[in-house]
């Protein structure tokens, strides 16, 4: 375990050893989607992420994984419409009605966010090395080379061949791949416990997937940080996490150790998701697409448990 | 409506529908079927706003006051009052150096004005739908063509050619409508150019062509529809705009003579700010008024076509 | 290198079709106007047949149509203006005796509305308190809508005639030259009135899509403080619109001067123009349009250059080579 412990309050309160690092629990987020309208976009989740384990949340658009996501990392919309109940807690602390200096220690320490699009995520008038050095914890700001050979260092670890070049450069100058290292180095440089990775590879091209999910597994070994991977695609998550969740329509429907789920799916959805990607990846299983009435028991499902 | 849309089923209301295979396709049937939807909701939302309720109304009651009030207020141009008398329960806007009905001429006034603003905007969006939907459309030539235009009046100010323009031509009211919709069209040919590629660019343009249908066809009863609302926004604005310039025109003294609108009060005002100050304030009031209700109501259509959820991050 | 030397040219190459297109236009109206091409060319000063039958032979004006536009193109090239017949003195001449007052306010005028416009349409943009949002927003919409020479008129009859603070017209006290500063401060905020609203208001939907942008999800997951993130991502981001609407604006406000100069008085390039065309003397009339246009057209190759080196992503484009992979 190779992440630094931060001498404030948020860290050593409340910490013992057997307690998992991430604690959710019923956690609840409803976004405005108009005017007047709102949907409930995540209800009733609840899981734990323990230090150094790898958690998978799998489920197709609209099952709001990403959102709950972006709720563990206190980045929601701050519209005053966006409604969040449950509870998050880390490290013990419960961190929804927490204030927003609080979020901020911890996402400037603790937690790292990998986004989807490293095109629209990177600020394209700020050098590479600038926005990676902003992640750059306890390096003091004076001291300049520190902080630029730091940020050489992870560029370095997030698989770029030349780090000190790409330093220097412009998010549009780079490739797909090489920007997507990039948030991974922004990501790692703060040296966080947990990493939560958001679709981290659907905007790159198939080839270069692999590669950059690889060099995320070993960054993540290496560092030995929690991680949260948040996928449509069953292969990512497949390969690279000890847990499972699969999500639909805002619930988790089936959660487990990622081989048993993978091989032995109790939940009609699971069962079906397996069957669809067989059936585009194998070549005598004709192609599969979920049949309507499951999806109306699903809804049917839905609508019993928000009546609780 | 044509016959390329579908109409939307139960299922798709409910999100319960089968998925259908991958196709770029989807998302434009879905866009083309829910069109109808949004609009609605866009309606709506633009007549729940408390700005609609405040500033319609207004703009309703100040053509009302200019095309019906002549009928009850005095004679505009017969001298027989006091002059420069200020405002009073006898002659509510005062009266003028010539001894006129200040409330009169002020009323009389606001036709020109209106009249000029609103032709200016309805040739403005004629020529706009036409040259912009042909340069969106087809693109090519037109598109450069309507590009280099728009560069031409952004380097002549389009108030200096009209000066120049009136100066040389003449100046009375139909001359100064056809100047001013020359200078002005290019902007609502932007919107209309913009709008029409995005659509273009949607399939079931191209389904239609498929079909069979003839592109003008097409680009009359299915691209310029769906372009209308943004047009209808920057027409709008366009009603302001060209009142703003008309009354700047008279107000130099480019303008009909025996019709004074309110800038050309404004005009005759100028000499007389010292003495009479009700002489400059209620003409530009009024052109104030109609232009900020116009602005605001441009505003509120603007907001309603396009709803923003959530604002900071 | 290569890349730049080709942009450039290409916008040099367009601005001076522009120019040739514009001299054209101007060149049409004079010929279609009604009346006597003789009294058009001269303006209303009574002239003698004999003076006439001068007039036609030293400027051609009885030679055919393509001709004269060819004499009319050089003349503008050679900076040869035309003569006023009203004031005896050349249209070139005239005009930059008269351009320096116009920029004298048309400069703060700029300045002030820039640099307002931005900061107010960031607070409107970025603050929580509604109120403060919608009144920015609200007196954005209203002094847009305000016709900026009544505006002027209302000053002056608050200012200079009810309380007495400013003077009225003019430039400088009566018989002193230059330009005293007191005189300068109701012109300049006319001038400046309409395009701050209009500055204010796209800063502040500039800074909204910005701050709405991906990338501050980025900074915001670095923990970074709000300040921060306004500062150091959000705004930049925004500011660089603002390039090109700010170089538009100085046509507009050039433009403007139109106006504003007629109603304090002020002895600018306007003014010229608005007396030019009131005593029919056609060759200033022109004059200053062209003027106009040569003044715009640079502001606007100016602005070209500017955002070509403060956006990055320009920046590389023309002086570094292509992407690493």
């Amino acid at each position: 375990m190779s992440a630094p412990t931060i001498t404030d309050a948020v860290a050593d309160s409340d910490r013992t050893d057997t307690q998992p690092l991430l604690e959710v629990d019923s956690l609840r987020v409803h976004l405005p989607t108009g005017d007047r309208s709102e949907v409930e976009a995540v209800s009733s989740v609840s899981f734990t992420v323990g230090l150094g384990e790898r958690v998978g949340i799998v489920g197709e658009s609209g099952s709001g994984k990403s959102v709950t996501g972006r709720a563990i990392a206190g980045l929601l919309p701050t519209s005053p419409r966006v409604r969040v109940a449950g509870s998050i807690r880390f490290d013990g602390r419960e961190m929804l009605a927490a204030p927003a200096s609080a979020w901020n220690r911890i996402r400037s320490k603790r937690v790292g966010m990998i986004f989807q699009d490293p095109l629209t995520f990177l600020n394209p008038t700020m050098k590479v090395g600038a926005q990676v050095a902003e992640s750059l914890g306890a390096i003091s700001r004076r001291d300049r080379a520190a902080r630029a050979s730091e940020v050489v260092r992870f560029l370095g670890l997030a698989g770029l061949d030349q780090p000190k070049r790409v330093a220097n450069q412009f998010p549009h100058e780079l490739s797909g791949g090489m920007r997507q290292r990039v948030l991974i180095a922004v990501a790692i440089a703060k040296e966080p416990d947990l990493i939560i990775a958001d679709e981290p590879t659907t905007a790159l091209d198939a080839t270069v997937q692999a590669r950059v999910l690889r060099t995320l597994d070993e960054t993540v070994s290496e560092l030995g940080t929690s991680l949260i991977l948040i996928s449509h695609d069953l292969a990512v998550v497949a390969g690279m996490t000890d847990r499972i969740h699969v999500m639909y329509g805002g619930r988790i429907v089936e959660s487990g150790p990622t081989a048993a789920v993978l091989a032995d799916p109790r939940h009609d959805y699971t069962k079906a998701l397996l069957r669809s990607v067989r059936s585009l990846t194998e070549p005598d299983v004709p192609l599969y697409s979920m049949p309507r009435s499951l999806r109306a028991r699903l809804a049917l499902e839905r609508s019993h448990d928000a009546q609780d | 409506m044509t016959t390329v849309q579908p109409t939307p089923s139960p299922e798709a209301e409910l999100g319960l529908e089968e998925p259908l295979s991958p196709d770029a396709g989807t998302e434009t049937l879905a866009v083309a079927a829910s069109g109808g939807a949004r609009r609605n909701a866009a309606w709506r939302s633009f007549l729940r706003k408390r700005s609609v309720w405040v500033f319609l109304p207004l703009i309703v009651v100040l053509i009302l006051i200019s095309f019906v009030g002549p009928y009850f207020v005095g004679d505009p141009v017969s001298a027989i009052y006091p002059k420069l008398l200020p405002p009073s329960s006898e002659h509510w806007l005062g009266t003028d150096n010539l001894g006129r009905d200040y409330l009169a001429r002020v009323v009389y006034g606001g036709q020109v004005s209106l009249i000029v603003g609103f032709s200016v905007a309805v040739l403005c969006l004629t020529l706009g739908l036409v040259i912009g939907g042909l340069a969106g459309f087809y693109g090519g030539f037109m598109d450069n063509a309507l590009v280099k235009v728009s560069e031409f009046f952004q380097v002549l100010p389009g108030l200096v050619l009209a000066l120049v323009a009136a100066a040389l031509l003449g100046s009375n009211v139909v001359i100064i409508i056809v100047i001013l919709g020359v200078t002005m069209w290019p902007g609502v040919a932007r919107i209309v150019r913009a709008e029409a590629m995005r659509i273009t660019k949607l399939g079931y343009v191209e389904s239609a062509k498929a079909a069979g249908f003839s592109g003008p066809r097409i680009l009359w009863s299915d691209v310029i529809p769906n372009a209308m609302p943004p047009v209808l926004v920057a027409t709008t604005m366009t009603v302001g705009r060209a009142i703003l310039v008309e009354s700047g025109l008279s107000y130099l003294g480019i303008g009909d003579a025996n019709r004074p609108s309110w800038g050309a009060l404004l005009n005759s005002a100028q000499a007389y700010m010292q003495q009479a100050w009700w002489l400059a304030l209620f003409p530009g009031l009024c052109i104030f008024l109609v232009v900020l209700a116009v602005n605001i109501l441009g505003d509120a259509m603007n907001d309603a076509l396009n709803p923003t959820i959530g604002r900071v991050k | 290198m290569k890349a730049m030397a080709i942009h450039y040219g290409r916008l040099l190459l367009s601005s001076l079709i522009l120019f040739v297109v514009v001299l054209t236009v101007l060149f049409l109206l004079l010929e279609i106007a009604p009346g006597d091409p003789i009294q058009n060319f001269v303006g209303d000063v009574p002239i003698s047949p004999a003076f006439e039958a001068q007039i036609v032979a030293a400027f051609g004006l009885d030679r055919p149509l393509w001709e004269r536009y060819l004499v009319y193109l050089g003349n503008v090239f050679r900076g040869e203006l035309g003569y006023s017949f009203g004031t005896n003195e050349p249209v070139l001449e005239l005009i930059l005796n008269r351009a320096g007052n116009t920029l004298a306010i048309a400069v703060p005028a700029f300045v002030i509305s820039t640099t307002l416009g931005i900061v107010l349409g960031a607070i409107a943009a970025r603050t929580r308190k509604r109120w403060l949002d919608g009144g920015i927003s609200a007196g954005a919409v209203a002094l847009f809508s305000v016709p900026n020479f009544w505006l002027g008129m209302l000053l002056i009859i608050v200012f200079s005639i009810q309380l007495g603070w400013l003077p009225t017209q003019g430039k400088a006290p009566y018989g002193q030259d230059g330009i005293d500063i007191r005189y300068m401060v109701l012109p300049v905020i006319t001038m400046a009135s309409t395009e701050l609203a209009f500055k204010t208001r796209i800063m502040r939907s500039s800074m909204i899509e910005s701050l709405g942008q991906d990338f501050i999800d980025t900074a915001r997951s670095k923990g970074l403080p709000s300040q921060r993130v306004l500062w150091r991502h959000a705004l930049p981001n925004a500011l660089l619109p603002m390039v090109t609407v700010a170089g538009y604006s100085l046509g507009f406000i050039l433009a403007g001067s139109v106006l504003v100069e007629s109603v304090f008085g002020w002895p600018g390039m306007g003014l010229l123009f608005v007396d030019a065309i009131q005593r029919q003397d056609n060759q200033v009339v022109l004059g200053v349009a062209i003027f106009l246009t040569i003044t715009i057209l640079l502001a606007n190759i100016l602005t070209d250059i500017t955002y070509g080196i403060v956006d990055p992503r320009l920046r590389a484009q023309f002086t570094r080579k292509a992407v690493v992979k």
